[in-house]
């Protein structure tokens, strides 16, 4: 199987902006696949769909934010052809992209997913099989230390947006990153980090807690709720 | 309990510390139409402060920013001195000296005995607690952290900080003041790093971790970022700000916060301390620098 096809799934705004970011072929089943490609973020409902997907040779992209991308090689038909992918919402429109190989993939897999990547205007950055990666371990703990210190009323929100972009020429305030990344994704993230180090630097802000259950849960989402 | 001298009659700003910082907040302040008396303890130190001072107004007339009479009348507005007690004469203290907290604390005890009553005794300092500067004093309802960013000229932002005991009409004024300067005032709580160097601490902390785990090289940490749209990668920035500063900066927060773990400094940036690898101004840092002003090699 050499070909483009490809099936994706995982969170609506995901999978939309995958396809717009890779405009190949889509089939309606995997199984059709060439690629295979799941984007979730939650590690439940990662885990059960990837339980579901079927036994053929398709090369298959994993969000190995919050899974690694070697749990899920192991749980494929075909551990070499696995690789993993940092993603939350926003940052596949970047220009670089985070990618993971696993101790199993094939350089053959490897190279195929760099062309992919090229092929859109994409500079792939292999970097290790870890939860959290970079950029959404570095934004999501930037976002909830920002929350930490509006739960200490250090100061009001718009406040440390103002503050953190004329303070430091960061793009946009970390409340407004938050609601690019979406609170919930950034708690599901930190969850993960905690999990993985047991470190209370990812302990979850109350603040940020909260802002995740007033987030409007989006028509996608609700249906697989 | 004495109230602040109102903002309208504010005519002379005291800046006290004729640093980097200093010459900075002078010209701001020049820039906004203030007088500025600009103190050193070394006349060494005032001249060159003097001398960087003209040379950037004449800079911003360059720019636009000022025309040939904004330039004269700012200088003409402009003394600079190694005289303490002339202090006496202002009606606003702007401190910007070293950031060893005895120091502050030795020179607010003489500003409050030196300046009258009713002045306003502002810090600059990016790291020290304005309620233990203003304990220094008999005034602490009158002291407030006033930290600017540098280049001072050019950075928006000043983080005014509320101490303990400092007065509401404090704040006001002091907030007002920064206004007047064309800058865009953050009340922040006196908390360890205040606002932007404690919620920063995370995007230089993770990166040093991300590398020292060998999940990313320096260079890739760098790259992602820059194209998250930031406008420098945490290494070079730690390069540019100087390693010495950053870990001096994580260490004090992480101190203030008794030993706090999000804070923890990093071992990297400690061994690149004792090695003197302390970013551009020494050459190397996490990049190098063949020539000390030059760009890093690729």
């Amino acid at each position: 199987m050499n070909g483009q096809a490809i099936w994706v799934a995982g969170p609506p705004e995901l999978v939309l902006e995958f396809q717009e970011q890779f405009p190949l072929p889509t089939v309606s089943a995997p199984d059709e696949a060439d690629w295979i490609v799941v984007l979730d973020l939650e590690p439940d409902a990662l885990r059960s769909r990837w339980e579901r997907l079927p036994e053929n040779r398709a090369i298959r992209l994993v969000n190995a934010t919050t899974v690694l991308a070697l749990e899920c090689a192991l749980r494929s038909p075909y551990p070499d052809r696995v690789v993993g992918l940092h993603l939350l919402p926003g940052l596949l429109r970047l220009e670089q992209l985070e990618l993971v190989r696993t101790e199993l993939t094939s350089p053959e897999v490897e190279a195929r997913v760099e062309a992919l990547c090229r092929g859109s205007g994409k500079t792939p950055q292999w970097v290790a099989d870890r939860i959290g990666g970079v950029l959404p371990r570095m934004l999501c703990a930037l976002i909830n230390e920002a929350c930490t210190a509006v739960q200490e009323q250090v100061a009001a929100p718009e406040e440390v947006d103002v503050a953190m972009e004329l303070g430091t020429n960061y793009p946009r305030g970390p409340f407004a990153w938050m609601r690019q990344l979406g609170a919930r994704n950034v708690m599901t993230v930190l969850e993960a980090l905690f999990m993985d180090l047991g470190e209370p630097r990812y302990r979850i802000s109350p603040v940020l807690r909260r802002y995740a259950l007033l987030e409007p849960v989006s028509q996608g989402e609700a249906r697989t709720r | 309990m004495s109230v602040p001298r109102p903002l309208e009659s504010i005519e002379k700003i005291g800046i006290v510390g004729a640093g980097t910082m200093g010459s900075g907040i002078a010209q701001v302040a020049l820039m906004a139409g203030y007088r500025v008396l600009l103190y050193d303890l070394k006349p060494s130190q005032v001249q060159q402060a003097a001398q960087i001072v003209e040379r950037n107004l004449q800079q911003a007339a360059e720019r636009g920013k000022l025309d040939p009479e904004g330039v004269r009348g700012a200088l003409e507005r402009f003394e600079v001195t190694t005289h303490f007690s002339r202090m006496e004469e202002v009606d606003f203290v702007i401190e910007a000296i070293i950031e060893q907290f005895e120091v502050k604390q030795a020179l607010f005890e003489n500003l409050d005995r030196t300046c009258q009553p009713d002045v306003i005794l502002a810090s600059n300092t990016s790291s020290l607690p304005i309620t233990g500067i203003a304990a220094a004093t008999r005034r602490p309802e009158l002291v407030v952290g006033m930290h600017f960013f540098n280049p001072a000229y050019a950075m928006k932002l000043v983080e005014v900080v509320r101490g303990h005991l400092t007065a509401p009409e404090t704040i006001a004024c002091t907030r007002a003041l920064a206004e007047r300067m064309g800058k865009v005032p953050v009340v922040v709580q006196d908390t360890p790093g205040f606002l932007v160097n404690r919620v920063a601490r995370p995007f230089y902390g993770e990166a040093l971790r991300i590398v020292g785990e060998g999940i990313a090289t320096v260079e890739q940490v760098d790259r992602l970022v820059r194209a998250a749209g930031f406008r420098m990668g945490p290494f070079e920035l730690m390069d540019l700000i100087g390693i010495d500063v950053n870990l001096a900066v994580t260490k004090s927060v992480y101190n203030a916060y008794f030993h706090e773990p999000r804070y923890q400094p990093h071992l990297i940036q400690h061994r690149m301390v004792q090695a003197g690898l302390l970013g551009r101004k020494s050459g190397r840092g996490f990049y190098t620098y063949p020539d000390a002003q030059g760009e890093k090699e690729a």
